[in-house]
């Protein structure tokens, strides 16, 4: 209930609805272009296209507005003004970090509103057609567990993001923190914390990385370990390190006291009626206390550095449930030139080329792509590969074709095709073209009349 | 009689400041007034009172009870320099937040906002308040669930002489009825309206 009453005062700040209001346009955005374009068409298909972006991009306005929640009862005093009226800090603490959760809660509700609106407002604007194969969505249950997923983490970010406010005591301090923890995420860092690998597993090691690695951990490279919830646990445990990290450096800490009497000299006062009395310290007679428990900055050193030393010796199991495009095998397809998007660069620059090249080395051996498919790439005028930050996972990457001369199928011309390539990964770690769905028509126009092409 | 408030030696001794050591006691039906030059200590003897600052010696006591920044205290009204409010909400928005810490009926927030002048500001943000609002507004919080026990730090600092002088009768009013009030104040014509008893405040001593 206190979590709630202080969190509803922090979504009423103008400083956390701005930044609720870019989430939202960030959202609506993602889903609008390059999302919705690879074949997602709708609310839901830009909510299930921009959901998973909440934390990379979104990560730094939910790591932002939980920050605020927890530096600004400190900055303003209020949390002094609660403890009077009998909070004790555990209590408070815990209300803070409670109210981060709310309003995280807020954050995840303006993003999803951003990209379902993006993604029907370019429904309605441009058209497209819904991805019908069978493998399109990965499965309604799996679906609803990425979901229940991305809540939990958009609680746990904006809790964490509060603790931490809460710490630097300041807004302006508060923004810095969770700023600074948050923008490793962002694809563009992530490329370039990629020259150092050890960075990028460090990062799935700190607070918000290890909220990102429990959510996601089920999406990590199609073999082995794809599809394995159970991979979260170990960074749930991470996570929960962290979060008693946090807890114990934001509770005051305690210190043996000395007895009042000790080392000190009482006289009597005069004047100073009944039930007062002056004592005047003596010489040398008030000592500094010694701190007996753990200070907090050594709590926090100590944290970092074993972040950074799990990041050095990531064990390979414990590696397997990083998110796909954190792990180290597929950092390694990338610099090779042989990840999932790069071969179908490659195959599709084989085709369109003139002459011809052969794509036969990009195919897997047991791959074949359909007639259909390897007709039509040539014909189109422009050719657009899905981004890697709006891959699902790294075996399926989709190519939008798009025609100056529609083509025309029965009554109906279609301007716009989708493919979508399913990849493999060989042993000697490149991927290959296993197949290729589709296509299918994105845009469509008015067929010509007679005569036409 | 249990006192209402109690400080037993009470200090603060870090390498950086030395404060203290305190000790006072306000009984129930008494005004009890802190004087003294500013950075004499009135401020870390009501912090200290209040267990917002730990004290390396010596303890405190509210209502029996002993207080530290683990152990906080209850029953207690307060006002401190700081005024603890949000500037973006309105001051029933901010009263609002207490009241539902203290499990208090909304009734509760409009009645405190009537009886410190408020109520026709309400609805407007603190930000808009002046100083001496923000002071009317820091008193409607402390008297939030009726506690027996004030504690103020410089209440009048931005009062004008009518809010003062309503300041005046709603305390004697509270120790008449048994309530008890430490204040530490500039002001001795404040005091001598409450009819307070006068502590001086030295150099971080107190007496």
């Amino acid at each position: 209930m206190i979590a709630r009453a202080l969190a509803r005062a922090q979504i009423a700040r103008p400083t956390v609805r701005a930044v609720l209001a870019v989430a939202l346009v960030a959202a609506a955005w993602l889903a609008w272009s390059p999302g919705t374009r690879f074949g997602l068409v709708g609310a839901y298909g830009g909510w299930r296209y921009a959901s998973i972006r909440l934390l990379d991009v979104g990560l730094v306005p939910l790591a932002v507005t939980g920050a605020l929640a927890g530096s600004g009862p400190r900055e303003r005093r209020l949390d002094e003004h609660l403890r009077t009226l009998g909070l004790s800090p555990t209590h408070l603490v815990g209300a803070v970090a409670g109210s981060g959760a709310w309003v995280g809660l807020a954050v995840l509700a303006a993003w999803a509103v951003g990209a379902a609106a993006g993604g029907w407002l370019r429904a309605v604007v441009i058209g497209g057609s819904g991805w019908a194969g069978p493998t399109a969505s990965s499965g309604a249950a799996r679906d609803l567990l990425l979901d229940g997923r991305l809540v939990v983490a958009a609680a746990l970010v904006g809790a964490l993001g509060a603790l931490v406010g809460w710490l630097v005591r300041r807004d302006d301090l508060a923004i810095g923190a969770a700023t600074l923890l948050s923008i490793g995420y962002l694809p563009e860092w992530s490329a370039a914390l990629g020259r150092l690998p050890v960075t990028i597993d460090a990062l799935a090691f700190s607070p918000l990385g290890a909220v990102r690695v429990a959510a996601f951990a089920d999406r990590g490279l199609a073999a082995p370990g794809y599809a394995r919830p159970a991979a979260a646990l170990p960074f749930g445990a991470v996570l929960a390190a962290w979060g008693a990290v946090l807890v114990v450096a934001a509770v005051p800490r305690r210190t043996r006291r000395r007895s009042p009497r000790s080392g000190v000299a009482t006289t009597a006062t005069s004047g100073a009626g009944p039930g007062v009395t002056s004592r005047v310290p003596g010489l040398g007679a008030v000592r500094r206390p010694a701190p007996v428990t753990v200070v907090r900055g050594t709590a926090l050193a100590v944290a970092v550095a074993g972040t950074l030393a799990f990041g050095a010796v990531v064990p390979a199991r414990t590696a397997a449930a990083l998110p796909w495009r954190w792990q180290r095998s597929w950092r390694d397809a990338e610099r090779a030139g042989w990840s999932s998007p790069q071969t179908v660069d490659r195959y599709l620059q084989a085709l369109r080329s003139t002459p011809v090249g052969d794509p036969a080395e990009l195919v897997a051996p047991s791959g074949a792509v359909d007639p259909a498919v390897v007709a039509s790439i040539p014909r189109a005028t422009t050719v657009e590969r899905q981004p890697v930050e709006s891959m699902a996972g790294p075996d399926h990457v989709v190519v939008r074709l798009d025609f100056a001369t529609p083509i025309v199928s029965g009554s109906t011309a279609f301007s716009s095709y989708l493919i979508r390539f399913v990849l493999a990964r060989d042993p000697d770690q490149r991927w290959r073209i296993v197949g290729a769905e589709g296509p299918v028509a994105d845009g469509a126009a008015p067929a010509p009349g007679p005569g036409g092409s | 009689m249990i006192p209402v408030l109690e400080l037993d030696g009470a200090a603060i001794a870090s390498r950086r400041r030395h404060i203290g050591p305190f000790d006072l006691t306000v009984e129930p039906g008494e005004t009890v007034g802190l004087v003294g030059p500013n950075g004499s200590g009135k401020t870390t003897c009501i912090r200290l009172a209040l267990g917002l600052d730990r004290a390396d010696q010596g303890s405190s006591r509210i209502h029996g009870r002993a207080v530290s920044p683990y152990q906080p205290p209850t029953g207690v009204g307060v006002v401190l320099e700081a005024d603890g409010c949000y500037p973006w909400l309105s001051g029933r928005e901010n009263l609002a937040l207490f009241a539902a810490v203290l499990q208090r009926p909304p009734a509760d927030v409009d009645e405190g906002l009537a009886e410190v002048g408020l109520a026709p500001a309400a609805d407007q943000t603190v930000r808009q308040y002046s100083r001496g609002m923000r002071q009317r507004l820091a008193f409607a919080r402390a008297s939030l669930g009726a506690p027996p026990l004030y504690v103020l730090d410089e209440p009048t600092v931005a009062l004008d002489g009518d809010a003062g002088d309503w300041l005046v009768e709603l305390l004697v009013a509270h120790t008449r009825a048994g309530g008890a009030v430490l204040v530490a104040s500039h002001d001795p014509a404040f005091l001598d309206a409450l009819g307070a008893r006068v502590v001086p405040v030295d150099r971080g001593r107190c007496g």
